[in-house]
This record gives structure tokens, sequence and C-alpha cells, in this order.
């Protein structure tokens, strides 16, 4: 490689022959069109982004417009509960005639609660012996007499959530003991084992599973 | 007050342009029109392409603004960058398909010519064929170091490649450049016909 070509090679000036030869080929001007071409493009961006602009800034008032009415006509509405837009120092804590007046919708839901139908736990089967029976009954009518006079209309509201149950000349031992079987009970005596606990343990098994002191 | 935009800089005359000045848009072009344009024309051949090619890098800077980066490079480098971008497609169509009339007998007629701008057309022609005949990539390079007269790093900046693939570049542009133009470099009166 001549010394002239490695000058080429670190990218140096050409030499002035071919360099020369280059420049017979001259390129003309742009030409005068192209500056009117561009003015037409420039106004005609110009145009398009100032429409633009005018639409963000008349879509931005409308929503200010429409959001500030809407917030004066919250503030102003006495019923709404505000929001916590207004500041604490400005919130009232209710009057009690209030407070009283708006209890009854807090209980609400509870009361629809306990018109439902509520299932009916199944009553437990008693056992009694015929003494025992006969017993509850005589003390059962003695009570009705005394108190649950029949023909007398009460109310009892059951402890269960199933609505009011109103009994009209029932008699009361019959509905109570309504569900007491009466029939034969084996009285065989229980032999209890006595405090005498016999600890006779074959020490050949405690041998077999390793036990021992 | 018709020359206060001459003294702004690229910049200030690009924010003016945001502005909606439209003096300040054509300054802009009557900076950089030239070398946008010798560089379009020269890379295709075509003054009708290199037309559409400087129109579009100029309406570039008012459709995407926010392309040019003015701490990476200067406006002209960016504008040669885009006008090389745009150009290197036509070129390279252009040169993968060469038509009858891109390659012509370049052999110039025996004997001396009597008119000299006669003679300087006919060289000018044969340039034109040769630079044309050129790869697209090589024949970017060897315009802007020859007729732009830009440094190396500059055109590595344009075309977008290291300076080392540059200096390659250009080397192998002015090798296939000098065995096309034989004839005229060495004083010969013509070459035989243009190989590349």
């Amino acid at each position: 490689m001549d010394p002239e070509e490695k000058r080429h090679w670190r990218g140096g000036p050409e030499p002035d022959d071919l360099r020369a030869v280059l420049r017979q080929w001259k390129a003309p001007g742009a030409p005068a069109e192209i500056e009117e071409q561009l003015r037409q493009t420039f106004r005609q961006h110009r145009a398009r982004s100032r429409r633009t602009t005018a639409w963000l800034a008349l879509a931005a008032g409308l929503t200010l417009l429409v959001g500030g009415a809407s917030y004066f006509s919250r503030r102003q509405s006495p019923s709404t509960p505000t929001a916590s837009t207004e500041p604490h120092a400005a919130t009232r804590s209710p009057a009690p005639a209030a407070a009283a007046t708006s209890a009854p919708a807090e209980v609400r839901p509870l009361v629809r609660r306990a018109a439902l139908p509520a299932p009916t736990p199944a009553e437990p089967e008693i056992l009694v012996e015929p003494g025992q029976a006969e017993l509850i009954a005589r003390m059962s009518r003695a009570l009705n007499r005394a108190t649950w006079e029949p023909g007398r209309a009460t109310t009892v509201t059951p402890r269960s959530e199933s609505g009011p149950v109103e009994l009209r000349n029932v008699d009361i031992a019959a509905v109570a003991v309504s569900s007491v079987r009466i029939g034969p009970v084996d009285l065989q005596p229980i032999e209890w084992p006595s405090n005498d606990i016999d600890l006779d343990v074959d020490e050949s098994s405690i041998k077999r599973s390793g036990g021992g002191v | 007050m018709t020359d206060a935009p001459a003294r702004r800089s690229d910049e200030e005359l690009l924010q003016a342009t945001a502005a909606g000045d439209e003096e300040a848009f054509v300054e802009i072009y009557r900076r950089h029109q030239d070398r946008v344009y010798r560089f379009a024309y020269r890379m295709t051949g075509s003054p009708e392409t290199a037309r559409d090619v400087t129109h579009s890098c100029f309406a570039s800077l008012l459709e995407a603004p926010q392309r040019y980066r003015a701490r990476r490079s200067g406006l002209g480098t960016y504008l040669c960058a885009a006008a090389r971008h745009q150009s290197l497609r036509h070129a390279t169509r252009a040169w993968r398909e060469p038509s009858v009339a891109a390659s012509p007998d370049l052999r110039p007629g025996r004997g001396p010519s009597p008119l000299e701008l006669v003679l300087d057309d006919e060289r000018g022609r044969v340039v034109r064929a040769a630079l044309l005949a050129l790869a697209p990539l090589h024949r970017e390079v060897l315009i802007l170091a020859e007729y732009e007269e830009l440094d190396m790093a500059t055109i590595a900046e344009i075309v977008g490649a290291e300076v080392g693939a540059v200096k390659v570049r250009l080397h192998r542009a002015r090798q296939k450049l000098r065995r096309a133009l034989e004839g005229y470099v060495r004083g010969e009166a013509a070459p035989a016909r243009v190989r590349v």
C-alpha cells in the first residue's frame, strides 16, 4: 500500500485529480417553488394546531363549568350529607332530635329479619316415669289455673325469631307436655363401684410392656 | 428589522417556528436548503425526487419537532441525516432496478471537442453516471466527504455508522470511482466505459 493510498484509508482528502473530476458534476440549487410549498405547509400546520388548541380549551372550559355547577348544587342541597370536601370546622354534630328520628332507620333491618320465617327447632323427646308424668301434668294444670287461666287471651313472645303466637282457650298443660311419652321404663338399679379400687395389677403385663420403676 | 432572524441561532428559530412565526421557519429553510437539496439530488440523480425529499425534510420539523435534539447534533446535520434517510430508499430502489437510461454509453466522441461548455457538460454526465453506479452506502459517504466536505465524525453521525466503517466505505468508493473514471483522472481523453 503506497503512502497515498494509506492517506485515503485514513479518510484524508482526495487527491486533486479525482476531486477535480468530481467537481465537473454541478448540482443545481433548490428551486424556489419548494419555499412556497413549505410556506403553505406551515400555514396549514399552524391552522390545524390552532384549531386543536381551541377545541382543547373549549373542552377544558366546559369540564370546569359542569364540575363547578355540580359542586355548588351539591353544597346548596341541605338534605344530602356533604362529603369530605367541607372542612372539619364547618361540620356540625346532629341534634339529638335528629339522632332520635334517625334511630328507627338503623333497626329496620333487624325487624325485617325477625319477620322472616324461622326454622322451628325439633322438640326433644322427654322420657319420664309414669308417676313423674302424672305429677308434671298435675302441676301444669295447677299452674294453668293460677296464672294462665283458660279463656283469657294472652300473648306469648317466643324466644325464637318466629313471629308472635297468640293462644286462645288452650289448655296450657296439654300444650306444654304434649311431647311427653309415657311408657314402661326399665327400673334396674345401677350398681356403682365402691371407692375401694382394686389395684391388683398383674405384674407380668407390666414387665411385658417394658414399664417399671 | 428584516435581517433580525438571521442573527438568531437555529434553536431560537425553531422556538419561534413552534410559536407560529412563519418567517423564522423560512429562515431555517434558507439556511439549509442548498445542502439538503444538493445531497438529495446527487444521491438520487433526480431533481423531482430531490425536491420531494427536501420538502419532506423541512416539513418534518413542523410535524415532529421533538425528533431533533439540539444537544446531540446541529440542525444541519439532522436535516442531512433526514435527507439521507429518505434519499437512500429511492437510491437503493433505483440501484437495484437499473433502467436502460441509467447506464448510458459513456464513450466520448473521438477527437477534440470545439466547445468547452459542451465538454464540461459531457464530463459532468460521465461523473454523474459513475456516482449513480456506486452502491448507495458508498455513494452517500463520497458525496458527504467530497461535495459537502464534512469531517468523518459528522459523516458517521449522519449515516449512523462508526467512523471506522465510514473510512472503509469512503476508501472503497474512491477506488471504484477511480477505476470508473480512470481516463479522466489521469488526464486522458475519456474512459472506454464506466465500470463499477
